[in-house]
């Protein structure tokens, strides 16, 4: 497929890869550092993502073998699917990715068998009060799981830190650590072009997914995302380059519509369990369930309801009460 | 200087209160500096002899600031 490229800022090359599935499209990012090539993401591994991302390289005179750095923001299908391929055609490629990442794939490449026979899962599941006996978990996940469109590197070359400054060529990239969306999402910041390569972390028209999961049942990421947003907010930006959507300028703005968004989503939420406490699943019904709704997004969607009641109940805004197994949030 | 008044409703199945405090949460994501609020109407969603939901609507205002290009 003739891959479709934009050269945003002088030897940035924004890569436009076709994802089976919404949102349909992943930027990648293609860095020329003058004497070497970094290139941040992958996209999916699929034989259209991979052929579409060779010949944007052709695009652009060079071919996969010629890559020096590759970075993943985060370690999702699309954004780190196809590092194993990118590091099997171009060994010499250093590939890099926060540890946490690192740990979340080779708990996913570990999670092959139905969910059924994961206790811990199922638990999950009921103690939020989602009805596994109706809707299956096995019917609803994602396309791609399970299958070799995600094909993520198990152990990257090296692990990327807050604060890192990684040289590739003449250029300097410098890592932020933004947990969140991803437990080790990480945006790339070049200073002297003022440019963020941003990943899931901003997207300009669509609010990044962030829950709590069977596999991941604890912690507050709604929380570290809210404080992700406000980080990278200290440093000086022209231009952002996000995984969805267009680029665009203003980082501060978009970063302060997303605290105000989670802001008033935890307000509706905490309203309908002023009352009488409800789980996780009730809530998200109400919020963002409808008749037409999928059951899937039904799902993903207590996922996020449940991070947001957690950092509600962390910061004292709610109380969890455990009732017959199942965890009722209440407003206090 | 020019105000700008944009219509509301907000809705809230605890009080009427929570429906005016819900509909500026949201607005507050979109437009940046309401300054008041003026509550046009108050109604209410009745199940079974309870109100199930208490609709607000109100107008409120923001000051419209002219972004100059720099």
């Amino acid at each position: 497929m003739p891959a479709k490229i934009a050269e945003v800022h002088p030897g940035i090359y924004e890569i436009f890869l076709p994802l089976p599935m919404r949102p349909t499209i992943i930027n990648v990012y293609l860095v020329d550092c003058h004497g070497a090539w970094a290139l941040i993401d992958t996209g999916m591994n699929t034989p259209d993502s991979v052929a579409t991302l060779e010949d944007a390289f052709s695009q652009v005179g060079i071919r996969l073998e010629d890559l020096t750095v590759l970075f993943g923001t985060h370690h999702h299908v699309d954004h780190f699917g196809a590092s194993s391929t990118i590091k099997r055609r171009s060994p010499q490629v250093t590939a890099l990715l926060h540890q946490l990442e690192t740990e979340r794939i080779n708990r996913m490449l570990s999670l092959g068998g139905p969910i059924s026979e994961r206790p811990e899962a199922m638990e999950f599941f009921r103690t939020n009060g989602f009805p596994i006996e109706k809707h299956p978990p096995e019917a609803m996940r994602p396309m791609w799981f399970g299958t070799d469109m995600y094909s993520p590197l198990d152990r990257p070359d090296r692990y990327l830190n807050d604060g890192d400054v990684v040289p590739v060529g003449d250029r300097q990239f410098e890592i932020v650590w933004t947990p969140g969306h991803a437990p080790g999402h990480c945006v790339i910041y070049l200073r002297k072009e003022k440019v963020m390569i941003v990943g899931d972390h901003l997207l300009p028209k669509i609010t990044p997914h962030v829950g709590l999961y069977p596999s991941a049942p604890t912690g507050n990421p709604l929380g570290d995302f809210i404080n992700s947003q406000m980080k990278v907010q200290r440093f000086d930006v022209e231009l952002v380059l996000p995984a969805h959507g267009g680029v665009f300028h203003d980082h501060r703005h978009r970063a302060n519509q997303l605290i105000e968004h989670h802001r008033y989503r935890e307000a509706e939420m905490l309203d309908l369990v002023r009352r009488r406490p409800k789980c996780a699943f009730e809530v998200a019904s109400q919020v963002f369930g409808d008749e037409e709704r999928p059951i899937a997004h039904v799902m993903a969607a207590t996922f996020e309801t449940l991070a947001h009641l957690e950092l509600a109940r962390i910061e004292g805004r709610a109380r969890r009460i455990d009732r017959d197994g199942v965890a009722l949030y209440q407003a206090v | 200087m020019v105000e700008k008044i944009i219509d509301l409703i907000g809705i809230s199945s605890n009080s009427i209160e929570d429906a005016v405090q819900i509909a500026l949460a949201r607005a507050g994501v979109t437009v940046k500096g309401i300054h008041h609020a003026h509550v046009e109407d108050i109604s209410a969603v009745v199940e079974d002899n309870q109100v199930k939901q208490w609709r607000v609507a109100l107008k409120a205002t923001f000051l419209v600031r002219d972004q100059l290009h720099e």
